[in-house]
């Protein structure tokens, strides 16, 4: 096959439907670390709070027999996750990084270990309900569209609306601006008798609840079962992409939309053609090889919020 | 009391250490209790099959090899205040350059085996030159830049592994190593090999380099306070770059060390976590090379001794990355206190700078 | 006219030290109030507490003559205080308007920030004051004059009447502080009050209504401006209490060991300069006294002349040799010594035990080691050796610095550096926080090394070990070496003069 073949193969309406497909996950995960960065917090546990995500989520949809009971599952586990790694790195103001790397190791552990003893068999849940897929009528008529974004699952609309809604939470809000302030400079905060640790609490809070739905969609959604390796580094691809993304939720949005494609494309060229024209796994390592050379400051980009990464201290000059 | 309490006050470092693992089988001893196993008798399926024959002593022993090296790698990183959390990766790329090595090349005993350690451990040395210039140079921290690295070196060998090296049969490996690359097997029947020496030269090497030299010296002065060691005269940044490279260097040594003793050749997805191993062993040993041999044994008992839980009383494997979780969490979160301390204390010096700078 | 704010025996401890002792003042209504002291005088702690962000551990606030509870800043802004603080309290990425309503946005609806009025508003408060701020400007592409403004606005907007201004012209030009006299006097005639935090007496003189003068956390005196004078509140600031005590002089004033030339260096924070054209010498024999109130270039002068310092002018010379761009440890190596001014961020490192502190700086030379070898013997053997020689309290030598009282770990870098015997050695700040044991232990050291012809460069904020020690005292202000004279030419006050920047015709330049 020559190239031109090759790329119209690949390029095809399918491939921008698996692209949706696949993004929702990262998306989901990448506006809730965002959310998280921005109040001044760096969560690497992601991965892990998504897996639990993921797992909660199998394992309430198993024992209820309804999806949606399964999500609620997640939610909340990616909640009091999220508390806890909060109250380590908040609280007890320990290294954000160490801290996420524990919650990241905790979960990977807690997960296997509790499927084992569910289920007897590693691996994998037995499978599960999943979540509706959506199929709008009026979409069938119009042509590309209807391709793309249609029959995809109930959680696409949510995840299509966030970085709109959270556009306007961040900069048209209250607390929006409270929450860049205490990303940037929490003192500033403070002397205007808010509370910086508050804000911060509820943005991990918040940023765990959507990783822990990025990783239930996972489960309860594009499949239909939990496995151990499923979440397969999408947590650490969610963070590239909100430093990709400069912290802001288009570019954050635009970020997971650009990996899910390198993803997807992968997939794709995969099926069309055999695996020695095209290493796979460079479409793999394309987020973290790109988000290093951002971080390493090969690539240009504005910084993000000027005080993340250090906890607060009350009584400092 | 009082001299227990100024006692505990004075080894404050071991008694955390102990209390999280302590604290992390209590936790486990609840979760089982609570799915109705009996954690008394999974104790002691878990000493008999981790200690309870010479073959099962020396299974063990073979486990601990690669993770004691690996810790090893992660502590020489961690006293120069550098956590290289890509002990994974490195190794992997040691592992795989050694087994390229390894049936690659025709050579005499003397020279194949070291030789092919000596590869592995510089493709780990080097690999982990990235994250370090970065940290260097541009002030990444690395905790971030090596967990990303571990994905591309994943994939890459991987990918070797698949496409480019000979497959022979089913299974993803590459071929198997020539015979003079191999340790020699000591205990017929086990998996415990020659490699065992190996180790303790890393150990004491690794204590050699840290308490006898002024290298060492040096290094352990940027490790617990980067500002007074600048303030006389040492070469932080080069301490730095050296010491992710000596790191990297034992992570690859310790994939190397892996596919000359146990598998003899590169085998896909070999490791089962021993990078994030190194760490909670590493943190369990109070970072120091001597103290990681007794918290390697525990981890290595616990992975032979958890076949027999497993066998015999339903015990899931997935254990050990629980209480790897656990005692990570528990460690961290106290452990950070002190060095916080160093930090607020610069913390306030530099806000005062900032002050007086007008 | 009504007394607004009273202080009565308010008390602060920070562990040991006493911040405020029973500090007592009333502040009238509508006047420019100063409070006048020297770095440690507990001014700034004061005002924190003021602001609700101490809490103080005995005494009241009187505001409009009632007692107040001030827990947080929103109580102190309901009570109409408001704090424009030195360390600006700004977000850079934000924009005015962002910054002065932070908090208190005005809202369209309850979820909804209305942009327009948040514009609208600050523009009329800041025409209101003459403040000339654009609302919609960034905060980050702003001078620090006009962000200092910004500052003000935040206070007025949430109707302050009581103004702190916490040293508010530390980063100004001259024009700019000029321009903030106008803005406060607008301010009074509008009926607001100013507490004006300083150190600078010329200041204080210009703006003044009434002064009240700090001194080691405790108040020595409330003046009316037309009451005083710049020599007068000198005196207050500093102390007539009479340093007699001088140490022996010097036997032999020799060669120059240190020559400092014409150095110059710019913060990289604040693209400030933070050294100007220091230019002095010391002898072999001699100690040169640097006095001056923190903050204006001791630390990095210390850093420059040890090589840590990026200098944008100057040379340095060592005994005749020029070792400006020299590494760290060559510039130690070559024969200058340092006892720094932070004992356990610079000096120490705490986590190591007696001897291996002992040997720090030396730890590559024999006979510590030997081809990269560590010689723990000789590290011992010189341990023991030192803590003998100087009478370091520890139980043994594996102890670790982190436990040692703050007095034995001064002993132990006095010791490291001074049996190093270098021929230049700088004390920064050598007996802070120590007690009176340990100081007189470090001064002993200090005059033996000069006695025995070596030069010590002494940079303190005491005066009254200036006095003590120094055969030459030189000033500092604002990182430049304002006079160097002789101790016999010189008087307590009139040093304290100089370091305040104020002026005084008998001074030579």
């Amino acid at each position: 096959m020559d190239l031109l073949e090759i790329i119209n193969k690949v390029f095809t309406v399918s491939l921008a439907y698996a692209t949706v497909r696949i993004c929702i996950s990262i998306v989901f995960a990448g506006m809730g670390e965002m959310i998280t960065e921005r109040s001044g917090v760096f969560n690497m546990g992601v991965e892990g709070i998504m897996l639990m995500g993921a797992f909660s989520a199998a394992i309430g949809t198993h024992f209820s027999g309804n999806p949606w009971i399964g999500l609620l599952t997640a939610a909340v586990v990616g909640m009091l996750i999220g508390l806890l790694f909060a109250f380590i790195s908040i609280s007890i103001k320990s290294d954000q990084a160490i801290s996420g790397l524990a919650i990241y190791l905790l979960c990977v552990g807690l997960s296997g270990y509790l499927l084992q003893v569910l289920f007897k068999h590693g691996g994998n849940s037995p499978k599960v309900e999943t979540l509706p897929i959506m199929h709008f009528t009026f979409l069938e008529n119009i042509p590309i569209i209807n391709d793309i974004f249609n029959d995809q699952s109930i959680l696409m609309i949510p995840a299509l609306i966030l970085p709109v809604i959270l556009y306007f939470v961040f900069y048209k809000t209250p607390w929006g601006t409270w929450l860049r302030a205490a990303g940037e400079n929490p003192k500033a905060l403070a002397v205007v008798g808010k509370n910086p640790i508050v804000v911060r609490y509820v943005a991990v809070l918040a940023g765990s609840l959507l990783a822990g739905i990025g990783g239930a969609y996972l489960s309860i959604s594009q499949t239909s079962i939990f496995s151990e390796r499923m979440v397969n580094g999408r947590g650490f691809i969610a963070l590239s992409a909100v430093i990709f993304g400069n912290v802001k939720p288009f570019g954050v949005f635009a970020a997971c939309m650009f990996f899910g494609f390198m993803d997807a494309l992968q997939y794709s060229l995969q099926t069309v053609i055999p695996d020695q024209y095209f290493p796979r796994e460079v479409f793999m390592a394309l987020p973290y090889i790109l988000t290093l050379l951002i971080l390493g400051g090969f690539i240009k980009r504005s910084s993000g919020p000027a005080d993340i990464g250090n906890p607060y201290e009350k009584e400092s000059r | 009391m009082e001299k227990a309490r100024k006692f505990l006050e004075k080894n404050e470092a071991i008694a955390t250490s102990v209390l999280a693992v302590i604290l992390a089988f209590i936790m486990v001893a609840i979760l089982l209790l609570s799915t109705g196993r009996n954690p008394i008798q999974a104790f002691g399926y878990f000493i008999r099959g981790a200690f309870g024959t010479v073959y099962n002593f020396a299974d063990t022993v073979s486990r601990v090899i690669p993770l004691l090296i690996a810790a090893i790698a992660f502590i020489i990183g961690a006293k120069c205040s550098v956590f290289n959390v890509g002990i994974e990766g490195q190794l992997l790329l040691g592992a795989l350059t050694s087994a390229v090595i390894g049936f690659g090349l025709d050579l005499p005993k003397a020279i194949h085996l070291p030789l092919m350690l000596l590869a592995g451990a510089l493709a780990g040395g080097l690999y982990a030159l990235i994250p370090a210039w970065l940290k260097v140079y541009r002030k990444v921290n690395e905790i971030l830049s090596t967990i990303m690295l571990n994905y591309p070196a994943f994939f890459f060998t991987h990918y070797i592994v698949l496409n480019v090296t000979p497959l022979e049969g089913v299974i993803p490996a590459t071929p198997f190593i020539k015979d003079t690359a191999k340790f020699v097997n000591i205990f017929p029947g086990t998996r415990l090999h020659a490699g065992v020496i190996v180790t303790i030269l890393v150990v004491i090497l690794a204590n050699f380099l840290l308490k006898k030299t002024s290298l060492g010296y040096e290094m352990r002065a940027v490790g617990l306070n980067q500002e007074a060691a600048r303030f006389h005269g040492i070469p932080v940044e080069k301490r730095m770059m050296l010491a992710f490279f000596l790191s990297g260097c034992l992570a690859g040594l310790a994939g190397a060390v892996e596919v000359a003793g146990v598998h003899y050749r590169y085998l896909d997805q070999f490791s089962p976590g021993y990078g994030y191993d190194s760490i909670t062993v590493a943190m369990v040993g109070l970072m120091n090379p001597f103290g990681a041999i007794f918290s390697a044994t525990l981890f290595g008992a616990l992975k032979t001794g958890i076949v027999d839980m497993a066998v015999f009383a339903e015990i899931p494997r997935q254990l050990i990355t629980l209480i790897n979780g656990i005692v990570v969490l528990f460690v961290s979160a106290k452990s950070l206190i002190r060095s916080r301390f160093l930090e607020v204390v610069k913390g306030k010096k530099t806000d005062a700078l900032e002050k007086e700078t007008a | 006219m009504a007394t607004i704010l009273e202080m009565r025996g308010v008390i602060k401890r920070f562990g040991d030290v006493l911040a405020n002792d029973h500090v007592e003042f009333k502040v009238e209504k509508g006047s420019i109030h100063s409070i006048v002291g020297e770095n440690g005088a507990g001014k700034t702690t004061l005002m924190n507490i003021l602001y609700g962000l101490y809490q103080a551990d005995a005494g009241d606030i009187l505001i409009n003559g009632e007692k107040v509870i001030i827990k947080d800043p929103s109580d102190a802004i309901r009570l109409g205080i408001g704090s424009i603080h030195q360390h600006f309290k700004l977000i850079p990425a934000m924009t005015v308007a962002e910054n002065v309503m932070l908090g208190n946005e005005p809202r369209k609806n309850p979820f909804m920030l209305d942009l327009k009025e948040l514009n609208d508003q600050t523009r009329r408060l800041s025409d209101q004051y003459g403040l000339a701020v654009d609302p919609e400007t960034l905060v980050e592409d702003i001078s620090v004059g006009i962000r200092q403004r910004v500052e003000i606005l935040k206070a007025l907007y949430r109707k302050a009447n009581l103004l702190i201004l916490d040293e508010p012209t530390a980063l100004l030009t001259p024009q700019e502080t000029e321009d903030l006299f106008r803005i406060i006097k607008r301010l009074r005639a509008d009926g607001k009050t100013i507490l004006f935090i300083s150190h600078k007496l010329k200041e204080i003189m210009e703006i003044s209504d009434r002064v009240t003068v700090m001194r080691d956390g405790k108040v020595v005196d409330t003046v009316e401006k037309t009451d005083t004078s710049e020599v007068k509140l000198a005196r207050l600031m500093v102390g007539r209490d009479v340093f007699l005590k001088t140490a022996h002089p010097s036997k032999k004033i020799g060669e120059v060991i240190l020559k400092a030339d014409h150095l110059s260096a710019v913060s990289e924070l604040h693209h400030r300069p933070v050294l100007s054209n220091v230019s002095f010498e010391v002898r072999a024999g001699e100690i040169l006294g640097i006095a001056g109130i923190d903050g204006n270039g001791q630390t990095e002068l210390v850093r420059a002349l040890i090589g840590l310092q990026k200098l944008s002018e100057g040379k340095i010379y060592l005994s005749g040799q020029e070792i400006t761009r020299l590494p760290v440890k060559e510039m130690r190596d070559v024969g200058i010594g340092v006892i720094p001014e932070d004992r356990l961020v610079e000096g120490l490192v705490v986590d190591f035990n007696v001897q291996e502190n002992l040997c720090l700086g030396q730890q590559r030379n024999e006979p510590f080691s030997k081809n990269g070898l560590f010689d723990w013997k000789a590290v011992s053997s010189n341990a023991e050796n030192l803590v003998e020689k100087f009478d370091i309290r520890t139980p043994n030598i594996e102890h670790l610095a982190r436990l040692l009282s703050g007095g034995n770990q001064q002993k132990v870098i006095v010791a490291r550096e001074i049996f190093h015997a270098p021929d230049m050695m700088i004390a920064a700040q050598p007996t802070r926080g120590l007690d009176i044991a340990a100081t007189d232990f470090v001064h002993e050291e200090l005059i033996k090394h000069r006695d025995r012809g070596k030069a010590v460069l002494l940079l303190s904020l005491s005066l009254e070990e200036i006095m003590l020690l120094s055969t030459r005292i030189a000033v500092i202000y604002k990182g430049e070496i304002i006079s160097i004279v002789n101790k016999e030419d010189t008087t307590v006050e009139d040093l304290g003069l100089l370091m305040l920047g104020g002026s005084y015709e008998h001074i030579p330049a």
